[in-house]
């Protein structure tokens, strides 16, 4: 039988139409690979395994699949595969509840024992706190602990528990 | 002055040889036409003969001067000891009226020398520095076609790209330039001969100068552009059937096919010829069914000699043999259908136009939005509608509304030009009706139309011609100089030329003039697995591109030989992608072995970007939401799991995602039907990761514009990067890629 130059085209063509199985390609060397069993850099309060990184003063209670309770000095645990050029960030809310009784609060960023930085927060709402972390204050071989600590407590009358601020996110970012 | 020379010697030997090769082949076919006619279509005829010709040579990589001047010189030799450049045997048609003659004389020797003196100045047009000579060079310095599947453009038909590269090897880019002038010198002596032939001469003066002197078909026709070559294509087209109408001579089915076909070579939207050439001819031959088979059979086999080579190509290289188009019907690893869904829709309806109700004002006077104006006479475009009284009339008009169709997908003015003759001479038609208004129209037309004019009325901004730069021309004012202060890309290119070795290639998130650069441009946006690259550089500099959101899917601990993710939403906006998947066993990832497979559906190319341990790397369908959508992993030995973790950008809220597993007798079942959803944050060194993939694909070369998507992040954290800041030209980053990393 002849082939037709146009069968032949469509013979050429029509090889990618089926989806192919393909080898792996090459693994590239990431610092990010997934460890569930440990602790990493970064941890949203969502996450399913954050308990791993809670150390102290963070609720076991996820509220609104999104954040947790902290009191008056949640701390957490933190890997990282580097020490170069390295910022702490937390994603926090100091809510309208709490900020009516207490008024402005300061919360002080403490790294391994090092203090990053104080912040007065005058208003309600939503706050992004973001700063770079001098590498000779963190370490690849062990844990990093860092805490964040309220100076008001807000006590509701409800169940006279105390609560600090509402902790989103926190880690560390490059 | 020499380079003037040079440069314009080398147009008129590639129009010399194109004209011998056609007039050749027309003497072969013993075909009869009007003295003025032989020329014109030996020309035509002839440039498509001779982009055949260079299609053979670049395919075999002899595009060298020597092969080039052997090619012309033999032809024209030929031609020459034939005798054909004397046309005594053939009849002239008859004399234009003084008045008329004078008229289309002075004011084409007028707009003439205007387009010559632009056509040879140093080429600054943007498409035509970016690609259509930027491919014409590289095909020089690699002397004939290169393998380059991620630049869509060298994927478009390039019938007259071959024309002007037999110009480009002997006299360089002007003389390209110069080439495409020629179908723009040729087109109004085209009208005029055709409407003197049918009996209308003062129509045909009034349409050829309305179409000469028209702006947007000045600048494109001085520019290494190709619509006014198409337009020239498919008016020799249409004017060679109603020769055939007349004589009924079928000798001139081999030049229709030639010409219907080469429409196709020049430009896609130009296929139109073929399809209009062969319902002509099955009109006209529709009560004698044995002469119309053999006249189509005739027509097809020489369209196609024009077309096949163009599909073959793009068949062999790309997968798909319309590509870029089509990319639905012909998946392929280099194009996708999302990106042409949406480069579709940007030409359909360009940046900046406020409504098709602008658009009749946009592509006469304004120019600006849609890249140019035909000259605010073209408002009077509706009085072409009286021309239906007449066959000619409706004839043209027809042809003006289905060579004009391509518009529809494409609303730059320019893809009117192939519609403008037909369109000029049906109002031509009309207008030469009424006493005196013609001749004042077409002075009041080349007056409004002329540079100095132009400036007064259209958008500031409008692709027009501006001046007359006769010393550039000349070469008196050297083309560096020129260029310097004309063509900002043209210092970019020649920066990339300046810093960076030759046989490096440059990643540039936008297009380069490389018709100036000799070094290897890879293109962000010019194929898939370029904008794949892309988005990898960008995702550490753009907060909405960065993978952090996590899906896990849990199930009990079991054997499998693979797992699949079946997607079963519609969206007509999200597309669904992945980072990158991990299949976990209690706490740990089980580890990817090199003997597991992957796939996808659809776009299974990209599918091992979501398991190369990259999160900077995404595999994305490409597409929008669809049911029955699919990621798969393959594994060579039972693999023990209990779930599976997928990082993702959380740009895709529509998706609704299942897991299935096969178990060992080889079924597939479902293991969960819903994912848990949560934040996984942004992974650590994403910036060394993305741009180690360029260093993989041994770029070492990023070139950054100040508009570019991340332009301060380059820039500021240069050294996060591993970037080195090597050289800046008018707003324009170029960075070496210091460090390398596996």
């Amino acid at each position: 039988m002849k082939l037709t130059p146009f069968l032949l085209l469509c013979a050429l063509v029509g090889c990618n139409r089926t989806p192919q199985l393909q080898p792996l390609p090459p693994q590239r060397v990431s610092v990010s690979a997934v460890r569930p069993d440990s602790i990493g850099s970064f941890v949203a309060m969502n996450h399913p395994r954050a308990e791993l990184y809670f150390v102290s003063d963070v609720s076991k209670s996820l509220e609104g699949n999104v954040w947790r309770w902290a009191g008056k000095k949640p701390t957490l645990r933190f890997r990282v595969p580097s020490t170069e050029h390295l910022s702490f960030t937390a994603d926090l809310t100091v809510p309208e509840l709490t900020f009516r009784d207490t008024g402005a609060v300061t919360i002080a960023f403490v790294v391994n024992g090092h203090a990053l930085d104080t912040v007065r927060y005058e208003t309600p709402g939503e706050k992004h706190f973001e700063k770079a972390v001098p590498a000779e204050w963190l370490r690849t071989d062990a844990e990093n602990i860092v805490s964040a600590e309220i100076d008001k407590l807000w006590t509701s009358k409800a169940n006279g528990v105390t609560y600090g601020f509402i902790l989103i996110r926190a880690g560390f970012i490059d | 002055m020499l380079k003037a020379l040079l440069i314009l010697s080398s147009a008129l030997f590639t129009a010399a040889t194109a004209w011998a090769l056609g007039a050749l082949l027309l003497r072969r076919l013993r075909v009869r036409l009007f003295r003025e006619e032989e020329r014109y279509f030996a020309l035509l005829t002839g440039f498509a003969l001779l982009s055949s010709v260079m299609f053979a040579l670049a395919s075999v990589h002899a595009v060298y001067n020597v092969v080039v001047l052997a090619v012309g010189i033999a032809a024209i030799a030929t031609a020459w000891r034939l005798k054909l450049h004397r046309s005594e045997a053939a009849a002239p048609l008859a004399a234009l009226p003084a008045f008329w003659n004078r008229l289309f004389w002075i004011v084409y020797v007028v707009f003439a020398f205007l387009y010559v003196v632009h056509a040879m100045a140093p080429e600054l047009s943007p498409d035509g520095s970016s690609y259509h000579l930027g491919l014409v060079y590289r095909y020089q310095r690699e002397r004939g076609f290169v393998v380059l599947p991620g630049n869509m453009y060298a994927s478009l038909t390039q019938g007259i790209e071959l024309l002007f590269l037999f110009a480009f090897v002997l006299g360089r880019h002007s003389a390209a330039a110069l080439v495409h002038c020629a179908f723009l010198l040729t087109l109004p002596l085209a009208i005029l001969s055709y409407a003197r032939r049918n009996g209308f001469p003062r129509a045909g003066v009034g349409a050829a100068l309305f179409v000469f002197a028209s702006p947007v078909v000045g600048i494109d026709g001085i520019s290494a552009y190709n619509d006014v070559a198409v337009a020239s294509i498919l008016f020799a087209c249409f004017y060679l059937l109603q020769v055939w109408d007349t004589e009924r001579n079928n000798s001139l089915f081999v030049p229709i096919g030639l010409l219907a076909g080469f429409g196709f070579a020049a430009k896609y939207t130009a296929f139109l010829a073929i399809p209009y050439a062969l319902g002509f001819i099955a009109w006209k031959l529709r009560s004698k069914p044995k002469e119309l088979w053999r006249a189509v059979a005739v027509i097809s086999v020489c369209a196609l000699v024009m077309v096949l080579p163009w599909l073959a190509k793009n068949a062999l290289i790309v997968g798909n043999p319309f590509a870029p188009f089509l990319n639905g019907v012909f998946p392929n690893a280099y194009q996708d259908v999302a990106y042409e869904r949406i480069y579709a829709k940007s030409m359909g309806f360009y940046q900046g136009l406020k409504s098709y109700a602008a658009i009749p004002l946009e592509v006469t006077v304004r120019g600006e939005t849609l890249a140019g104006f035909l000259g605010p006479l073209f408002l009077l475009a509706p009085m072409a509608l009286a021309a239906l009284r007449w066959s000619a009339g409706r004839r043209l008009l027809f042809a003006a509304l289905f060579f004009g169709s391509p518009f529809a997908a494409n609303v730059g003015t320019r893809f009117l030009i192939p519609a403008l003759p037909f369109l000029a001479l049906a109002m031509a038609m009309t207008l030469e009706r009424i006493p005196g208004l013609l001749p004042t129209l077409i002075l009041l037309h080349a007056i409004t139309c002329w540079p100095s004019i132009t400036r007064k009325y259209c958008d500031r901004w409008a692709w027009r011609l501006n001046s007359v730069p006769i010393k550039a021309a000349l070469r008196i004012q050297s083309e560096d100089a020129f260029l310097t202060k004309e063509w900002p890309a043209y210092r970019v290119a020649r920066m990339v030329d300046g810093k960076v070795p030759r046989g490096e290639r440059v990643f540039s998130f936008s297009p380069v003039a490389e018709a100036y650069t000799s070094r290897e441009i890879i293109s962000g946006s010019y194929s898939t697995p370029n904008r794949a690259l892309m988005e990898t550089v960008w995702t550490p500099a753009v907060p909405g591109l960065r993978p952090g959101w996590g899906q896990r899917f849990q199930f009990s601990s079991r054997p499998l030989r693979g797992i699949r993710l079946v997607q079963s939403a519609t969206d007509a906006s999200d597309n669904w992608s992945i980072n990158e998947l991990y299949v976990l066993n209690g706490d740990t990832e089980v580890q990817r072995k090199p003997s597991w497979h992957v796939t996808a559906n659809p776009n299974w190319f990209e599918a091992g970007l979501a398991v190369d341990n990259n999160p900077t790397t995404r595999w994305s369908s490409r597409r929008t939401l669809e049911p029955g959508m699919y990621f798969q992993l393959s594994f060579d030995t039972p693999v023990t799991a209990d779930s599976v973790l997928l990082r993702c950008v959380n740009d895709q809220n529509h998706a609704e995602l299942r897991l299935e597993g096969q178990t060992l007798d080889g079924r597939w079942e479902v293991l969960s039907e819903k994912p848990q959803q949560f934040e996984l944050g942004p992974p650590l060194e994403m910036r060394r990761m993305a741009i180690g993939e360029l260093l993989a694909r041994n770029i070492r070369y990023l070139l950054v514009a100040d508009f570019d998507v991340g332009t301060d992040e380059y820039f500021k954290n240069a050294d996060l990067w591993g970037l080195k800041l090597i050289g800046e030209e008018f707003g324009t980053r170029l960075y070496e890629i210091k460090t390398f990393q596996k």
